[in-house]
């Protein structure tokens, strides 16, 4: 019987993973969000007085935006999509309840969003590292704002992705938007570490707090779950564009209430960047807090999962 | 008395809106039986309940009164649906999966081994005649091909019952006619199959025992030839008979018993005449 269960959300996961990662959408995002960190070091976006401040904030930023912008997409597509095209009650009719089917779509977009975490953190840290040698050599000759091998990295390797994409569906027949995503994502990786065999001082002096990186991404990665997993709910009884609605309206609710308890300049900063600075909004400065954060998001994540849960076993499905 | 594969007794059906109000009564009360081995067509026209009985059969759907028995279980209890294979009325499959991946998927889903399901799969693929697209995403199937793998999709975990929703539905005629004669060899190996279709002749090849729904309640029931055949009329099948001899024999009976005669050549069907202009061998 357990075998039984732990193949059926394996392959439902697995279903729900590949859907994520197969629309033209999620190629886009993926491709934007890792372009998206590494040329606002290049086109210096906003000013915060640090030069490594700029590349977490934007991989945090796109991970919150792209990613989630991505995920909540991807989960309306897997749960309501196959609620309503019938994929579901194909899958319904065999020897497995509905909470292992929801449970299993939803960690499926996890997984997708976990792809989507690997692109982006890397991508940051290797911007943070453009961004930190680039420091320590414009103390020496004065001129050099970036490390240009880290941005040649950083800006080439997920187009070049796309193209080799591009190359696989073409002679090999691959799914194009699914490889690309993987590819977009992993090249991050990969680039980070050329390009940290390549430098040619030790890690410690580009200045990059990694657990700071760690927790901050952590905590983002924590509230994109939640997301995930009231979309997940929501879109088993409503349509996408009112559970899209809804989730905009919390979204925007919750970005209130931080903005007024803080009193960040997030709409300042909004209108003067391209992406919001969630540094000064809400994250975390300790390694507790970020904890705490983490934990209260994995039990939100649990109580929306088991509204779902609830939610799909009433359901009729016509 | 054979052993009921499916019990429904005074099954009814009522759809309410969001303030549950009583919006149609899909179902009026049915009662069916379908024994081991039966090839049972639920037929009917629009509206009249089919395809929500299904659904309450396969338990999608809650019924509003009555019981259905699957195996001597209710129709959530994942023993009865183990046993279960079903072939919804459009061929509801994951465009991003190959051919292959689809039948493992269900196969995943259904419990089976990685073994078992690997040679499962693979079976069924050269049995449906799809095994040189395996490895294609059946998003870019034609019709008739997206059928022919949800139809090996619902065979994969070896059902004991087999509920197809309109089986022939996007199928050229050959296509249809390779289905019915599976339809037939399942039937022969004890497969009890429930299916409902809109091609009345399609059932009436294969079907032994027929249901007629309309407004949701049964309008006629029973085995297939006793509901079909015309007990006013009496048809003999000669072979090669000249004109005179048919008159003579026509002249006979006539005079004999005082009836009235009609003499023609039978017809081939028209599925079986199509079949053997496109395909003579």
């Amino acid at each position: 019987m357990e075998v039984c269960f732990v193949r059926g959300f394996r392959a439902l996961a697995h279903a729900s993973t590949m859907e994520a990662l197969s629309g033209p959408l999620s190629s886009v995002l993926f491709l934007v969000g890792v372009l998206s960190v590494h040329l606002s070091s290049v086109f210096h976006y906003h000013q915060f007085g640090n030069p490594l401040r700029l590349p977490h904030e934007c991989g945090l930023s796109a991970l919150f935006v792209f990613g989630l912008l991505f995920a909540t997409s991807a989960v309306f597509r897997t749960v309501e999509g196959e609620l309503s095209s019938g994929t579901a009650s194909v899958a319904l009719v065999r020897p497995l309840s509905r909470s292992l089917f929801f449970c299993s779509k939803v960690f499926g977009v996890f997984v997708a969003l976990g792809v989507f975490l690997v692109g982006v953190f890397s991508a940051s840290l290797l911007s943070s590292i453009t961004a930190g040698i680039g420091q320590v050599m414009s103390m020496k000759d004065g001129t050099t704002r970036l490390w240009p091998m880290g941005v040649q990295l950083g800006v080439v390797s997920p187009i070049l992705s796309f193209f080799l994409a591009a190359a696989c569906n073409r002679f090999f027949q691959m799914r194009f938007c699914f490889t690309s995503c993987l590819m977009v994502a992993l090249s991050q990786p990969v680039a980070l570490l050329i390009a940290l065999s390549c430098m040619d001082m030790p890690f410690a002096s580009t200045g990059i707090d990694l657990l700071s990186v760690v927790l901050d991404f952590s905590c983002v990665t924590a509230a994109g779950f939640v997301f995930v997993a009231i979309a997940g709910a929501l879109s088993v009884r409503l349509k996408p564009s009112y559970a899209a609605g809804l989730l905009v309206v919390m979204t925007v609710f919750s970005f209130l209430i931080n903005l007024f308890e803080t009193k960040a300049p997030l709409l300042a900063h909004f209108f003067r960047t391209f992406l919001p600075d969630l540094g000064k909004v809400w994250m975390p400065q300790d390694f507790m807090t970020a904890i705490f954060v983490v934990g209260a998001c994995f039990c939100v994540t649990v109580i929306w999962l088991i509204i779902g849960s609830i939610l799909i076993r009433g359901k009729e499905i016509l | 008395m054979s052993e009921a594969v499916i019990e429904i007794h005074n099954l009814k059906k009522t759809f309410r809106d969001f303030w549950f109000r009583p919006v149609a009564n899909a179902v009026n009360g049915i009662d069916l039986r379908i024994e081991r081995g039966d090839v049972f067509g639920l037929l009917g026209p629009n509206g009249s309940g089919k395809s929500t009985t299904i659904k309450m059969i396969l338990g999608l759907l809650k019924p509003t009164d009555g019981t259905i028995r699957l195996f001597g279980e209710p129709p959530q209890s994942k023993n009865a649906r183990k046993r279960i294979g079903y072939l919804p009325e459009l061929s509801y499959l994951h465009p991003f999966l190959t051919a292959w991946e689809t039948l493992r998927y269900y196969a995943d889903l259904s419990g089976m081994s990685a073994k078992e399901g690997k040679r499962r799969c693979d079976e069924l693929l050269e049995q449906v005649g799809l095994t040189y697209v395996a490895n294609r995403p059946v998003g870019g199937f034609s019709k008739g091909m997206a059928r022919r793998v949800a139809l090996a999709s619902s065979l994969v975990s070896n059902p004991e019952l087999l509920i197809l929703d309109e089986p022939t539905s996007g199928l050229d005629p050959i296509g249809t006619r390779e289905v019915k004669e599976m339809i037939l060899d399942l039937a022969k190996k004890g497969v009890t199959i429930l299916m409902t279709s809109h091609l009345l002749g399609d059932s009436e090849d294969v079907c032994t025992k027929l249901a007629i729904l309309s407004k949701g309640k049964v309008a006629a029931f029973g085995n297939t030839d006793e509901l079909l055949v015309k007990r006013d009329d009496v048809r003999f099948t000669v072979p090669n008979l000249s004109a005179e001899e048919s008159e003579e024999i026509s002249k006979y009976i006539s005079s004999k018993f005082n009836r009235e005669v009609k003499i023609d050549h039978p017809r081939v069907p028209l599925e079986e005449f199509f079949a053997a202009t496109v395909n003579p061998n």
